[in-house]
């Protein structure tokens, strides 16, 4: 009966066969085609349509002549000490910048979570603190905090502190409301207060995933941290300016290298220690019967008995299960390879930390001096009336989404196929996966405003640059996203393809890119949200956008348009945000 | 079996091993609706537990047990009616007291609810916290009594050679052992245990209403304890309360001269269209008798 009203059903409605026009796939649709009607617009805007491009390569000649002069790169050895000092710091400015973002961070995200806080008004003011230091990008607090405390480390540390709060905070508070309540409610069932409840029941669940975050925010902040020093927040991003200021052209090239060498170190250092922390994979052992409980198995459904007789047994005192010798029991945990390994890495990083704030030689009395400034100075970025909003702003802010947009789609073009060479189902052979991968893995450590500053000295300052820098950026960042994704396909539907005769690369379009095809556009999506806060600090280093006037604002301390500009980039950025997380979830 | 009927239900009296001068749990008229009322749980359900006694609840899914058994440690409160545990009237408890009645009612979740990335020794010390003041991030944070204590609350769930293990390294059986040793640690007076054996195979389920009834048996713990499965409910009680769609459709004291009939009975009561009775019998008759 059931399968001929089903076969009804498939009679009656032979249009069910594809899927239904909803209006939730309409979205979907105008969505995804009102954005790529932008990228068109934003490559024309940036000026990398085909006039733009025979524009670079009519200035060819010039920018050989501009590149020739970088090569050799070279660090000169009289500013050795400077530069391993200015090195050294970056790494401090990182390091404990990103603790001070997780001390903070962590609070916050806890604070906003909604299984752990319930009063609706101190969420919601976590929530946005969260969402602004989130849209506004470590360079802006770098410009903001040198004027308040001074050039130095200082600025950068704090920076890179406030602003990896939102990042974290964000992701506690996913991991927060996603813990399994049921632990909880055991904690809470023994009549533990709130306060135990949130470290046994809820926090021993999520130091895995904060442990995995932090170093996530590490990693990226080993990466931001070497610029901030262009504004003067301390480190090697001064000593850069200095000789891109000074056409040192091979010195330059070779602070560039320094800095992406560093950062090859430093992503590994994250990885091997991610790896000790995290990498055992949690297996459950399967279960085995113990065999001190089966002297009690046997007669369970005998009504009554065994209970009688233990209520017997009880009240003529016999000795109960026998306890073993005191003597040989630990009463602290064992000294395993595991807990060795996880006090090690936990006292480095401690020992880190230390170095970290007491090297830089921060002094406590510029901390106090500069936080007593904070109000007036917030008060002063706060602009009385519209007056600071110029054409020149508006325009700016349309080319900063026109870079972002542009690099985007540029990174998508050359990502899509990479990826596929980059992962190891579809790459043709081994070595081409393996070239492909380190490729990848370079291209991604190196930051894209150090890239806009080669480039900016080779093609000149404007948005095209900036977009082919932050494209070069973008590239990296979205292969690995895309290439993980490939890897993950499942290999059940391509070896139903493969079996019907198809090769390789019929096999990777048919097989595999209607699976990962959702996560594409998904990544694609959060891609386009980091481009464009990258695109609004690109003009700081002459790539475009409204970096410029933010920067000169700050140099000529017009502070109201600085705070006008600065509140332009967090609507804009929140904006974007709002929209890709929308589109993605209609997605998913 | 029919004529069995009356002569088992509506019995309210308990196996005369102890004589309590006080009821550990009194629950009256209570009544529990969810989704403003379009859902109901517990429809007037009254009973009452001396100490000492071993109360199985049994019932069909969705019969209320669950339901019931969060009641008597306040994480529900009644609609109507009212639950008094240790002479305490639930729902009028403020966060302070209901924290610390908590700590004398334990609790055994069907899911174990320990946190599987602590060790096992850590999950029973996390019985104490409501003796104790202020959180603890580690093991080493409690005194050494207190480890000591857990320790011997491990030996007698036969888990204290897995103590620095990590419990989700464990089979299900010896994280529900887990459990029960946490609750051990809380030193209560009740124990509340739902459906404590429902996640793990029949043996194992054996072996672990064993072990918790006899353990609470030693301390003088009051047990109420929810189940599915009659054929486990006969062997671990000295009553039986049957619940259907929220009502107590059967009271009766188990001891050995409950006859296969009477148990017909009990089955009967639970389920009257009788969809799973023919699964019951199956059980019922494999097992030893
Ligand atoms: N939080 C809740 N919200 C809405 N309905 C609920 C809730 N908790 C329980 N119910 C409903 O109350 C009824 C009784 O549920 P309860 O969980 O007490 O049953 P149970 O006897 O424990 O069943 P099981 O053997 O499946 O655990 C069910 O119909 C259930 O859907
Ligand atoms: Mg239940």
């Amino acid at each position: 009966m059931n399968s001929s009203n089903l076969g009804k059903i498939k009679v009656s409605h032979p249009e069910k066969v594809s899927k239904p026009w909803t209006l939730q796939r309409g979205q979907i649709w105008f969505s995804l085609l009102a954005i790529f009607g932008l990228f068109v617009w934003s490559i024309s805007r940036v000026d990398l349509s085909v006039g733009g491009i025979v524009e670079i390569f009519e200035g060819w000649p010039e920018t050989r002549n501009l590149l020739s002069r970088m090569v050799p790169p070279f660090i000169p050895s009289e500013d050795f000490t400077v530069i391993t000092k200015a090195a050294l710091d970056t790494f401090f400015i990182a390091f404990a910048g990103t603790a001070l973002g997780i001390v903070l961070g962590v609070p916050l995200g806890l604070l906003s979570a909604r299984n752990l806080m319930p009063f609706a008004p101190v969420r919601a003011l976590a929530r946005a603190i969260i969402v602004f230091s989130r849209a506004t990008p470590a360079l802006v607090f770098a410009i903001c905090f040198v004027r308040l405390y001074g050039i130095g480390v200082l600025p950068g540390l704090l920076a890179i502190g406030i602003h990896s709060i939102g990042m974290i905070g964000k992701l506690i508070t996913d991991a927060a409301e996603e813990i399994d309540p049921g632990p909880r409610e055991g904690v809470v069932a023994t009549g533990a207060g709130p306060l135990q409840d949130l470290y046994t029941g809820v926090w021993s669940q999520m130091v895995p995933t904060v442990i995995s975050i932090s170093l996530y925010r590490l990693e990226i902040d080993f990466r931001s941290a070497p610029i901030l020093g262009w504004v003067g927040a301390g480190g090697i991003g001064l000593i850069l300016r200095g000789y891109a200021g000074s056409l040192r052209y091979q010195e330059m090239l070779g602070i560039t290298i320094l800095i992406v060498v560093l950062v090859i170190l430093l992503e590994i250092l994250s990885a091997i220690t991610r790896h000790a922390l995290l990498g055992k994979t949690e297996t459950k052992l399967p279960g085995k019967p113990s065999k001190f409980l089966d002297l009690f198995f046997g007669d369970q459904a005998r009504p009554g008995k065994k209970v009688a007789d233990w209520m017997i047994s009880k009240s003529s005192n016999e000795p109960k299960l026998k306890t073993r010798n005191h003597a040989d029991r630990t009463l602290t945990p064992p000294w395993t390879r595991e807990r060795v390994k996880v006090n090690s890495v936990g006292l480095i990083f401690f020992i880190l930390l230390i170095f970290s704030i007491v090297i830089p030689d921060i002094a406590a009395s510029k901390i106090v001096n500069g936080s007593q400034k904070l109000p007036s100075f917030i008060a002063r970025l706060t602009p009385n009336d519209w007056s600071w909003f110029t054409d020149r702003i508006f325009s700016d802010m349309v080319d900063t989404i026109a870079i972002g947009l542009a690099a985007t789609g540029i990174a998508l073009l050359f990502a899509v196929p990479f990826s596929f060479l980059a992962a190891s189902n579809t790459a043709p052979g081994r070595l081409v996966y393996l070239i492909s991968r380190f490729f990848m893995l370079l291209v991604r450590c190196v930051p894209e405003l150090v890239v806009a500053v080669v480039f900016v000295a080779a093609i000149g300052p404007g948005p095209k640059t900036g977009t082919l820098a932050l494209a070069i950026g973008m590239f990296g960042f979205i292969t690995k996203l895309f290439a993980d994704s490939i890897e993950e396909a499942r290999q059940g539907i391509r070896d139903g393809v493969n079996s019907t005769g198809a090769n390789r690369l019929q096999e990777s379009v048919t097989g595999v890119l209607p699976q990962v095809a959702p996560s594409m556009v998904s990544n694609s999506l959060y891609l386009l949200d980091v481009a464009i806060r990258s695109s609004t600090i690109l003009g700081i280093v002459g790539g475009g956008g409204i970096g410029f006037l933010l920067m000169s604002a700050a140099k000529r301390l017009y502070f109201e348009t600085l705070g006008g500009i600065i509140f332009c980039i967090f609507v804009v950025v929140y904006l974007v945000e709002i929209i890709a997380t929308w589109i993605r979830r209609k997605i998913i | 079996m029919n004529s069995g009927s009356s002569s088992i239900s509506g019995v309210v009296e308990q196996e005369g091993s102890t004589t309590p001068e006080k009821n550990a749990v009194e629950v009256l008229d209570l009544v529990k609706t969810f989704d403003n009322g379009r859902i109901k749980a517990l429809d007037g359900v009254s009973f009452e537990v001396p100490k000492g006694q071993l109360l199985v609840i049994i019932g069909l899914s969705g019969s209320g047990k669950s339901t019931l058994l969060r009641h008597l440690n306040g994480l529900h409160l009644p609609t109507e009616g009212s639950t008094s545990v240790l002479g305490k009237d639930v729902s009028s408890l403020t966060r302070k007291e209901l924290r610390s009645l908590r700590r004398d009612v334990g609790f055994v979740f069907q899911q174990f609810n320990i946190v599987g990335r602590l060790t096992c020794i850590e999950n029973v010390l996390s019985g104490a916290l409501g003796r104790i003041w202020g959180p603890r991030l580690s093991a080493l944070m409690y005194s050494k009594n207190m480890r000591s204590e857990a320790i011997d609350q491990l030996e007698r769930v036969g888990l204290a050679d897995k103590a620095w293990q990590r419990t989700d390294t464990l089979s299900g059986g010896e994280q529900q052992r887990v459990a029960i040793a946490r609750t051990l640690m809380q030193k209560p007076q009740i124990v509340l245990a739902d459906e404590p054996v429902a996640s793990l195979d029949p043996e194992i389920s054996g072996q672990v209403m064993d072990l918790l009834v006899q353990c609470c048996i030693e301390d003088d713990i009051t047990v109420l304890c929810s189940l599915h499965q009659v054929d486990l409910a006969l062997g671990w009680a000295n009553r039986l309360i049957g619940l259907r769609s929220g009502k107590i459709v059967l009271d009766t004291p188990v001891d050995e001269s409950l006859s296969q009939d009477d148990v017909m009975v009990v089955y009967q009561q639970l389920d009257p269209e009788g969809d799973k009775t023919g699964e019951y019998l199956e059980t019922f008759e494999d097992s030893p008798s």
